[in-house]
């Protein structure tokens, strides 16, 4: 029907259509990362007009990590302590402490981020005309995980200089690429968990309740500032099933020591690729169950 | 031949006139019907009521290509959510939408390309960026290159007389303006059908006159269905009105048919000092009738003719030869489609 129509077109409809080389040229895409930069970029910029960012990005993150050193140096003094170093395997528990909670400001940017921006999108009114635009929906979830990535390599890199400079600890530098491979692979496999959050904020419109108790519970259990062996069995079993456990484990050994068993470092990597490919697709399945959940309801907008 | 006594080539001229006219349909809207239904919980999860509101009911609509459908009904009456179901931002509970022969529902990514969307709401561009930052990024999001979405930007600004704000923040822009910008966007990838909800809802007149100028005069190739409250609005700009309350087309056609509905003449109001010869009136050829009320010494006339414009001199010029009487006030009262949709439902469309 569609050939016979397009057969039928008079001389001036197929010029006035040619004339519209958009529409001529133009096929869906599973994937649009033109669209994904441009929404990042569009994020950024938007970050930067609003000044008090700075603060934020500067300022605050070594306010909340700043109390927890300051308390680990009274209770052990300056540097270690016997017991530290005997549960945890290393001997400076700021160096350990530092690199712990940089790594936690990615966590904690890819559980909250995705969801975040979606939310604030639908405040400002602006989530129905990018719904009507013709670009898929991966791609402005994925713009919107990018742009708080960077902005969070901003943030969690000032705190790491700043602690560093602060507190005096330091890292080796042996080890980068590996530091880099595992550090993506969990920022990733947490953008999937930030879908299936931008999903449920897109039905319940603020499920501030349950990302609070997620990002307050994976802290909990994550040895950020402490080491695994001081959680109770039951807590360190449920750290395990945390990806950003092996994340940080990993990370850190490759950061102070600068070496990682081979064999144990390919383990985690399939391990990270494992739960990277269920969190995506739990995220996007959830997402699209939330957008359609929406669209049968007419609340796209609505907040 | 066949039994029906048509022949083969009687059968293809049909079978391809239909699908002329099909082709020349830019959006077909059949049987869309659209039921929301809330749900009050107890306890946050525990249902205990559902209320069931039917926005849309069977709605059927063929916009032809380059052609102003407007949909004219008070608040609630379901223009929003049509325009929703055909932007894809609201699936609809049963039937069919195609915009540009596209199936809102099965070829949603196509439908969206093939229009563009301007919902009445300041809100729905980034404040923080300028008017031309807004532009050029809705424009890359159809994929066009930075310096092609410069230019349209440019040129779409300045279509709306916004080029020298283009590089002010949109907060700092008043609210004309925003609306300007918002109506810009929907034109940034050139589509052949425009939907517009409400364009220029709370606009002050300047602006909404702007606004209706450029739809009239620079946007004449398009397909639009534009919902509006402004009955002057849908009177001065849409080749074909649908009438919609409680989520049914009322009454649908030309603005002068439907007002033909209502009544076919016109009423010319004529307030004198004096008391004019009705009977002179009355003998004016095209005169349907005429009556007056007198009121300490002030005659209210009022002369019914199918053409009230044409007539009206008439009327003028025999008051005026007839010394006994001075005009002081003089109005033709045509239908309006306000009357239409009172008579239609019992109900004003501003109510």
């Amino acid at each position: 029907m569609m050939q016979t129509r397009e057969s039928l077109r008079s001389a001036d409809e197929e010029r006035e259509e040619l004339e519209n080389g958009y529409l001529t040229d133009f096929q869906p895409r599973m994937m649009d990362w033109n669209a994904s930069r441009i929404f990042a970029v569009k994020n950024i910029r938007i970050a930067i007009r609003y000044p008090t960012n700075v603060l934020i990005w500067g300022l605050l993150p070594i306010l909340w990590l700043a109390p927890y050193l300051l308390m680990m140096t009274a209770v052990a003094g300056p540097g270690t302590s016997e017991y530290f170093s005997e549960v945890s395997g290393f001997s400076d528990f700021l160096q350990f402490a530092v690199i712990g909670w940089f790594i936690f400001k990615y966590i904690d940017a890819s559980i909250w981020s995705i969801g975040n921006n979606f939310r604030w999108e639908q405040f400002s009114g602006t989530l129905e005309p990018l719904f009507v635009t013709p670009v898929p929906r991966i791609s402005i979830l994925l713009g919107a995980a990018f742009s708080d990535t960077v902005q969070t390599t901003i943030s969690a890199f000032i705190l790491l200089f700043t602690a560093m400079a602060l507190f005096g600890v330091s890292y080796t530098l042996v080890a980068v690429g590996p530091i880099i491979v595992i550090m993506l692979l969990m920022i990733i496999a947490f953008y999937g968990f930030g879908f299936m959050l931008a999903g449920m904020i897109l039905v319940f419109k603020d499920p501030s309740v349950l990302t609070e108790l997620i990002n307050n519970a994976v802290f909990t259990v994550s040895p950020i500032t402490y080491p695994l062996q001081v959680l109770p069995a039951p807590a360190r079993f449920a750290a395990y099933l945390i990806p950003s456990t092996i994340a940080i484990v990993v990370i850190r050994d490759l950061a102070i020591i600068g070496t990682y068993d081979l064999f144990l470092f390919l383990q985690s990597i399939a391990l990270m690729c494992g739960i990277l490919i269920f969190f995506w697709a739990v995220g996007i399945g959830v997402f699209n169950y939330g957008e359609k959940w929406t669209k049968e309801r007419g609340s796209m907008g609505g907040f | 031949m066949n039994i029906l006594g048509f022949t083969n080539t009687n059968i293809l001229t049909l079978f391809l006139g239909e699908v002329i006219i099909l082709n020349k349909i830019a959006v077909e809207i059949q049987d869309l019907s659209k039921t929301f239904i809330s749900v009050k919980k107890k306890a946050v999860i525990i249902p205990v009521e559902k209320t069931r509101v039917d926005a849309l009911k069977s709605i059927t609509l063929d916009i032809p290509k380059g052609q102003i459908y407007g949909l004219l009904g008070p608040n609630g009456a379901g223009k929003t959510t049509l325009i929703k179901c055909l932007a894809t931002l609201v699936l609809p509970t049963s039937g069919t939408a195609r915009v540009h022969g596209y199936d809102v529902l099965k070829e949603s990514t196509y439908a969206r390309a093939s229009m563009g969307v301007c919902q009445g709401n300041e809100r729905s561009i980034y404040w923080k960026l300028t008017a031309r930052e807004n532009i050029i990024f809705f424009a890359k999001l159809y994929r066009m290159p930075q310096n092609e979405a410069k230019e349209r930007a440019d040129e779409l600004l300045g279509q709306m007389g916004l080029l020298e704000k283009a590089d002010i923040k949109t907060e700092e822009l008043s609210h004309g303006m925003r609306m300007k910008i918002v109506f810009a966007r929907a034109l940034i990838h050139d589509p052949p059908v425009l939907l517009l909800d409400e364009p220029t809802q709370g606009l002050d007149p300047t602006f909404a006159t702007d606004l209706r100028q450029y739809i009239r005069n620079s946007l004449k190739s398009k397909t639009i269905l534009l919902t509006t409250h402004y009955m002057h609005e849908a009177d001065l700009l849409c080749d074909k009105i649908a009438l919609i309350n409680e989520g049914e087309i009322k009454s649908f056609g030309s603005p002068q048919e439907l007002k033909e509905d209502v009544r076919d003449y016109d009423s010319i109001h004529i307030k004198t000092k004096g008391d004019p010869d009705l009977g002179l009136i009355r003998e004016i050829d095209g005169v349907m009738s005429a009556n007056s009320t007198t009121r300490n010494g002030y005659s209210e006339l009022v002369v019914t003719a199918k053409d009230g414009y044409d007539l009206a001199h008439h009327v003028l010029n025999l008051i005026h030869q007839d010394q006994s009487a001075r005009v002081e006030h003089f109005e033709i009262k045509e239908p309006s489609l306000d009357d239409v949709f009172l008579k239609l439902t019992g109900r004003r469309i501003e109510d």
